[in-house]
């Protein structure tokens, strides 16, 4: 508990970090040992989720900001580690007009992943230039164009990407113990940009545009170090789904994936924490309702198939969220200051009253959870 | 009648009497091979486990399939089974067009018992499902995928395809009309779908080996309304064909745009515009051909026989092709099982890449030393015309091509 409310942010963060990063695995070392082969594949299938929707939420939790195109940035890192670790007998036959380091090159998982993840942020980066500037449905909107261009691009580049045909032979590299290393990787990157100073000039934007910007806080430039970087950690995910599904193709990554991956953001909440319960929380329903979909059986109680009651209970779960949580299940906290307050109030009930003086602690804004332009300057003093 | 006339015609007889014995004889032995080699077979089930799409773009393909599919199964379990002891049974489990949750139900499936993988009706969304099939050691089919490089992605010789593959339709549909005359052509295809592709590729490419000229190309994305400038663009070309990659609702919405701008020049379309749907296209039909399976339908023939199965099981005839595609498929893996005498997975698939002469409700199958390339079916083409007073197909010819382009 000590070291959730240490003085110093990176502490604090990378404990928040273990802590959602022990949660998921106990969970996935318990599969491994007692779940059938189907179990574990829906696991890895949740861990790449889990990868993406935290680098989702790097960007959309802290600026407040929906974005649909990451499930763009995921495909170009898809597409860069695949390109990068294929044998070169696979693309001397499958793309043998791609230019020849592409074709020639065979590189290992590691080099390859931060190909793709670097063609992401420099991508991110570039269009970052103009989409960091808009705010609401207009920044959506244009994430969604961004998503659009993006299938667009790889379905019409047929010498490097096989175009709309899937480009297969990706080593398989991706399991459920890969899986867990990417997501422990993830959560402190993750971890460390919500609560490093740019990320908390960020949050302070989410909370009161005007008045981070009263207090000094460059909104483009935070937006634009947490978008590139979610990009990034997007492109992560990409790379990690290339090499479980070993075939890829540029549908694969559109509508339907985005609608997936943003429902998890939407449900979960704006932090990081938010990220992990809405991908376990939709995982979980959708695998349930995948089953009930193709009928079953209760005793004398049967039901037949229902095809497509999946997408209509995840679009009614986004309305119910919107009314009922408009900012997802956890809203803005991570687990680790949910216990933290929690333990606060429970000893604040137990000693005297503390004096009002001296209240801009890193442990009071944690504890009372108010993240005011003048708290966001204050954090930026600590160490 | 000679003397000499009586005596060859006595040898004729006598010949015909010979060869008739011979048949009959190669007949019987061949029936009771068929039934001893049958005999490893155990009594019991032959589980499908279909990861098929029920719910997104490729439903409209699927559903038909599993239509014609429950007629064949029908048909067999009817009969006592495969090899009369083996009665089939369908798991059929909605995988959503996505490649990767159609990964974990092929790997349910596996887990469920599944003797044979079918796929969905798309190559490349299929990938991910049919390389674990193959890693279990199980056969797998895409129910309807076209993409002739599909099974060659996946390792070990385990996969198959139901047709013939985009390539050799699309040579034969350059062949047909290099045939007939056409010397210009002016293509449509989209990249949205390997289908939409790589069909039309093939008939460039063929179409300009035969000493053809492509004079024109036009892309267009599945799902768009409005064709006019592509219909002027062709209207107004020295094209003296259109080849269209397109099938309904865009195959309709195309040829509405073709009549609106006067065009007169026949078209070529392929496979995909087999269902009563295109009748709504209108009179630019009456000047268009197809490609498509299932040559003879008249009363009496496989097709025919299907059909009328098919009336009696679902009660109304077959909406579209497709639904002949899914009888063939359980043909096949009948004939399959009954070859390899076996249900081990590899052994099946052996048998597959050996079957021959497999009566189907488009034709004849034979997937042993394909022209179209390992674990793609050789099946005649039918060339039709389009009646649409009867809502009909009318056959012209069946054929297969006599080269396919080497594509990638």
């Amino acid at each position: 508990m000590m070291l959730f409310a240490h003085d110093r942010w990176w502490v604090r963060a990378l404990s928040g970090a273990t802590l959602l990063f022990l949660l998921v695995a106990v969970v996935v070392v318990a599969v491994d040992l007692f779940g059938s082969a189907t179990d574990r594949r829906i696991a890895t299938t949740f861990l790449i989720s889990l990868v993406v929707v935290t680098g989702m939420q790097t960007y959309v939790g802290n600026s407040g900001i929906l974005s649909f195109g990451h499930t763009g940035f995921m495909a170009l890192g898809a597409y860069g580690s695949a390109l990068f670790t294929a044998s070169t007998t696979i693309k001397q036959r499958a793309i043998p007009d791609a230019p020849s380091f592409i074709v020639d090159a065979e590189l290992g998982l590691l080099p390859a992943t931060l190909i793709g993840i670097a063609v992401a942020m420099v991508v991110a980066y570039a269009i970052g230039i103009t989409i960091v500037r808009l705010a609401g449905a207009a920044a959506a909107v244009a994430t969604l164009g961004f998503l659009v261009v993006v299938f667009t691009v790889l379905s019409n580049t047929d010498q490097l990407t096989r175009g709309a045909k899937a480009f297969s032979g990706i080593p398989p590299y991706t399991n459920l113990y890969t899986g867990l290393i990417v997501v422990a990787i993830t959560f402190v990157c993750a971890r460390l940009l919500r609560d490093s100073n740019m990320g908390l000039c960020l949050r302070s934007s989410r909370d009161d545009e005007l008045a981070a910007q009263a207090s000094g806080v460059n909104i483009i430039r935070s937006r634009m170090v947490m978008w590139v970087a979610s990009a990034g950690l997007a492109a992560l995910g990409g790379a990690l789904y290339a090499h479980f599904v070993l075939a890829i193709l540029p549908k694969a990554f559109h509508f339907h994936m985005t609608f997936i991956l943003v429902t998890m953001v939407i449900v979960g909440g704006q932090s990081i924490s938010g990220a992990l319960v809405g991908t376990a929380s939709i995982t979980i329903i959708e695998e349930f309702l995948r089953r009930a979909e193709n009928g079953f059986s209760i005793g004398s109680f049967s039901l037949d198939e229902l095809p497509g009651l999946t997408t209509i209970i995840l679009g009614l779960l986004i309305i119910l969220t919107m009314i009922l949580r408009p900012k997802g299940v956890l809203g803005r906290w991570e687990i680790d200051e949910l216990l933290v307050r929690r333990f606060k109030k429970r000893t604040a009930s137990a000693l005297p009253r503390p004096s009002a003086k001296g209240a801009w602690t890193n442990s009071h804004t944690i504890g009372e959870g108010h993240y005011s332009a003048k708290s966001v300057v204050k954090e930026s003093n600590q160490p | 009648m000679t003397s000499m006339d009586a005596s060859r015609l006595g040898v004729k007889s006598e010949r015909l009497f010979r060869s008739t014995v011979g048949v009959s004889v190669v007949g019987v032995l061949g029936l009771l091979a068929s039934a001893v080699q049958a005999d490893s077979l155990p009594a019991g089930t032959f589980k499908i486990g279909w990861a098929t799409d029920k719910t997104e773009y490729l439903s409209f393909v699927d559903e038909p399939l599993a239509k014609g599919m429950a007629v064949a199964i029908d048909e067999i379990n009817q009969a006592g089974g495969i090899a009369g002891k083996l009665k089939i049974e369908l798991d059929a489990r909605d995988m959503k067009a996505d490649p990767m949750l159609g990964g974990t139900v092929v790997q349910e499936l596996v887990a469920e018992g599944a003797n044979f993988i079918v796929t969905t009706c798309d190559t490349d969304v299929s990938l991910p499902g049919a390389q674990i099939a193959a890693t279990n050691g199980l056969p797998v089919m895409s129910s309807c995928g076209a993409d002739a490089a599909g099974p060659s992605q996946v390792e070990g010789e385990m996969a198959f395809l139901n047709v013939p593959g985009t390539h050799s339709q699309g040579a034969a549909l350059a062949e047909y009309a290099y045939r007939n005359g056409h010397r210009k052509a002016y293509t449509l295809k989209s990249k949205d779908e390997g289908y939409t592709q790589t069909l039309a590729e093939a008939f460039e490419l063929r179409f300009a080996e035969l000493g053809g000229e492509i004079v024109g190309q036009s892309t267009y994305s599945i799902g768009d309304t409005n064709y006019r400038v592509t219909a002027t663009k062709m209207v107004n070309s020295d094209a003296d064909m259109i080849m269209s990659n397109t099938f309904p609702t865009d195959t309709n919405a195309f040829l509405k745009d073709l009549e609106r701008i006067g065009n007169d020049k026949p078209l070529y379309l392929v496979d995909g515009n087999d269902t009563p749907v295109v009748f709504e296209a209108g009179p630019q039909l009456d000047g268009a051909i197809m490609t498509t399976y299932g040559g003879d339908r008249s009363e009496g023939s496989p097709f025919g026989e299907f059909v009328e199965a098919y009336v009696a099981f679902h009660g109304n005839p077959p909406e579209s092709l497709q639904t002949a595609l899914g009888y063939d498929l359980i043909k096949v893996v009948e004939a399959a099982v009954i070859a390899a005498d076996s249900l081990d997975g590899k052994a099946i698939a052996e048998a597959l890449n050996n079957l021959e002469n497999v009566k189907g409700a488009t034709g004849i199958i034979s997937y042993k030393d394909s022209p179209v390339g390992r674990g793609l079916p050789k099946k005649d083409y039918a060339v039709t015309k389009f009646d649409r007073e009867n809502k009909a197909f009318i056959v012209l010819e069946t054929f297969f091509p006599e080269k396919i382009p080497n594509m990638n």
